[in-house]
């Protein structure tokens, strides 16, 4: 391939620019100081490991099986069999690759949680046979157990607050509930109806909250406005604003007919479960739309017929929240609406009908959702796009399907970074510098595969404090 | 596993700087943007070099994911101004030091990729301005080491025809 001419662009970095680089990284830490810190210390805690074990074993074989040992572990026994719902939650069953972010040490939470203490001693239930596991000695020794396990504690646990929308609670209970903290911290998710309440209760004045201070972490799906921040560096100080990631609903059909050249206001006529009464556009009226062309013209007459996932589901809800919401924005007849109760406006622009026109699917993308797709070549389906991207390859080869624009405009990479897509938005996360947590950049770092917030949590901007870090660039997606 | 201990940190500097710059000056309208956010990239490569793990991916993969990175931040940053190939439409007009710039290679190249998909634009960035392989490519940009192939046969033929 004669690609001389490419080649040829390349040039040099300006040696000025090079050396004054190369100086302004060695002003930074010497090189890799950190790691040698880190080797040290996994040395003294595998050795500690190997040193325990070899105790334990010594001390087994010698003498047998302890009495306290084997009480200890009837008493966890007891324990666990309360918590019926405990061996679902193990560690391995987590979705995320994040196991491999964390050092070693924070593999497991010290002192444990409901989760991940139960399940571990539930693996322990069926081999209680090893030791004398008669109700009557986990009674006895009930006390002493409790005792030892506080003993262990030389300060109270400490549970980080983290606040959000209520559509967003569930997920961020999912994601909060596979990280294991590494430091005696439990993680409480609070939920309030809007953005706007969530970042005024992360904001608030402990003067005027009884001396109460508001929650540590703040996440929510549109970014602090400036009044907002003005308050909250008043009240609370400076905060760190950190881009925890980007969320994206993709429109699939079948090849078989092709894309629609559909509007975020197409989709809200089509699907919203009210809409303006074109005779009387001051009223709602329930939506009586049933082919495309009633919606807009130039459509067709095709069916309007859509799969999606279930309404409060979070692929649904940022549907709703994203495309719906945009669509319900570009209807002027709803303006004065907006202007006059925004609860209505807001329950309007956000509800889906219910008349069998959207039918609710699953939400996890599976190779019956992409059939019902192909089988119903009219049809649009709504998917998250992380989960249709799990497909990948399988997609190109195997289904007859295709990505639908919205508003001229497929759902790229580039698209869902920049916002121009109008099916994506990006969830942020607030942290209060003033009162960082123990545990809190440990959970950040989780949430959003991010350091940076510990390195530069002084750092200036000219428009809010802190760090701006955005996700990593996206894979394409590739019907 | 950190995989830091015995790297050469001058002699990567020396290696990487140049590839980073030019897949920038690839990327991106304005030298100015170039170096400040080749400068981003290694200095957020060395504050977290610690964190580095060769047991998941290679040094060029790492640092260049950080360039990516630092792309898609800047790019965000601009967000509610004018696009990248927007502002170079706009200043690429009149003065003489335009005029120039527009005769040159990388002007060329920018105005012959700026109607190409930004995945297209990002491959010929990786090849030719990081003058890394397809390998490292398949794996910075999700796509497999044959399909990169493919594509950049695609487009440099184009190119070429039009060049």
């Amino acid at each position: 391939m004669n690609d001389d001419f490419l080649h040829r662009i390349r040039v040099e970095p300006p040696p000025a620019f090079m050396a004054d680089l190369k100086a302004r990284l060695d002003r930074q830490l010497p090189p890799a100081a950190a790691a040698p810190r880190r080797s040290l210390f996994r040395v003294l805690v595998f050795g500690l490991l190997f040193g325990g074990s070899v105790f334990a074993i010594t001390v087994l074989t010698v003498n047998g099986i302890p009495d306290f040992a084997r009480n200890f572990v009837q008493t966890l026994h007891q324990g666990s069999t309360r918590k019926g719902d405990a061996p679902e939650r193990s560690h391995a069953a987590t979705p995320f690759s994040g196991g491999n972010r964390l050092p070693a040490p924070f593999a497991s939470r010290p002192g444990g949680t409901t989760e991940s203490g139960s399940t571990e001693h539930t693996g322990e239930a069926p081999n209680s046979s090893r030791g004398p596991a008669t109700p009557g000695a986990a009674n006895n020794t009930a006390p002493n157990v409790q005792s030892v396990v506080g003993g262990t504690s030389t300060r109270p646990r400490q549970v980080l607050n983290l606040v959000t929308v209520k559509n967003l609670e569930a997920y961020l209970k999912s994601r909060v509930a596979n990280f294991t903290q590494p430091y005696r911290t439990d993680t409480s998710v609070t939920a309030a109806d809007s953005a706007t309440e969530a970042l005024a209760q992360f904001c608030n004045n402990p003067a005027t909250a009884g001396g109460k201070s508001g929650p540590d972490i703040a996440v929510v799906p549109r970014r602090i406005t400036r009044a907002e921040f003005g308050v909250c560096t008043t009240y609370i100080g400076n905060i760190a604003e950190v881009q925890m990631e980007h969320q994206a609903v993709v429109l699939a059909r079948s090849k078989l007919y092709g894309t629609l050249a559909l509007s975020a206001r197409d989709l809200f006529l089509a699907l919203a479960a009210e809409i303006p009464d074109p005779e009387h556009p001051g009223a709602l009226i329930s939506n009586p739309n049933t082919t495309w062309d009633r919606v807009n013209a130039a459509l067709g007459a095709g069916p309007i017929e859509v799969f999606g996932p279930p309404e409060q589901s979070i692929t649904g809800t940022a549907f709703r929240e994203t495309l719906l919401q945009a669509g319900c924005d570009a209807v002027p007849a709803l303006a004065t609406l907006s202007q006059r109760d925004a609860a209505r406006y807001q329950h309007v622009c956000t509800t889906l009908r219910k008349d069998g026109t959207y039918v609710e699917i699953r939400e996890d993308v599976t190779t019956d959702t992409l059939q019902t797709l192909q089988s119903h070549p009219d049809a649009i389906g709504v998917l998250g796009y992380a989960q249709l991207r799990l497909f990948g390859p399988i997609l190109q080869n195997n289904y007859m399907l295709i990505i639908n624009p919205v508003g001229g405009v497929q759902p790229t990479p580039q698209s869902i970074a920049d916002g121009t897509y109008p099916g994506s938005r990006t969830l942020y996360l607030y942290l209060n510098q003033r009162r960082v947590p123990y545990g809190a950049l440990n959970l950040i770092y989780w949430l959003a595969d991010t350091n940076e917030i510990a390195s530069t949590l002084s750092s200036e901007d000219p428009q809010i404090k802190g760090p701006r870090r955005y996700p990593g660039p996206l894979p394409d997606l590739k019907l | 596993m950190t995989g830091t201990d015995d790297l050469d940190w001058d002699a990567v500097y020396a290696d990487q700087a140049p590839r980073v710059y030019n897949y920038f000056r690839f990327r991106l309208a304005r030298d100015s943007d170039v170096e400040e956010l080749t400068a981003r990239t290694f200095e957020r490569a060395w504050r977290s070099r610690a964190h580095y793990r060769r047991d998941l991916a290679g040094f060029a993969t790492w640092l260049f994911k950080i360039a990516q990175n630092v792309r898609l931040d800047y790019l965000q940053s601009r967000r509610g101004h004018l696009p990248i190939d927007a502002a170079l439409d706009v200043v690429a007009e009149g003065t003489p030091e335009k005029e120039a710039e527009r005769n040159s290679d990388l002007a060329r190249l920018r105005a012959l990729t700026k109607d190409l998909p930004d995945r297209e634009r990002e491959l010929l960035a990786l090849k030719y301005g990081a003058a890394i392989n397809n390998r490292l490519i398949a794996q910075l940009t999700g796509l497999s080491e044959s399909n990169v192939g493919t594509i950049l046969h695609r487009v440099v033929q184009t190119l070429r025809s039009r060049w």
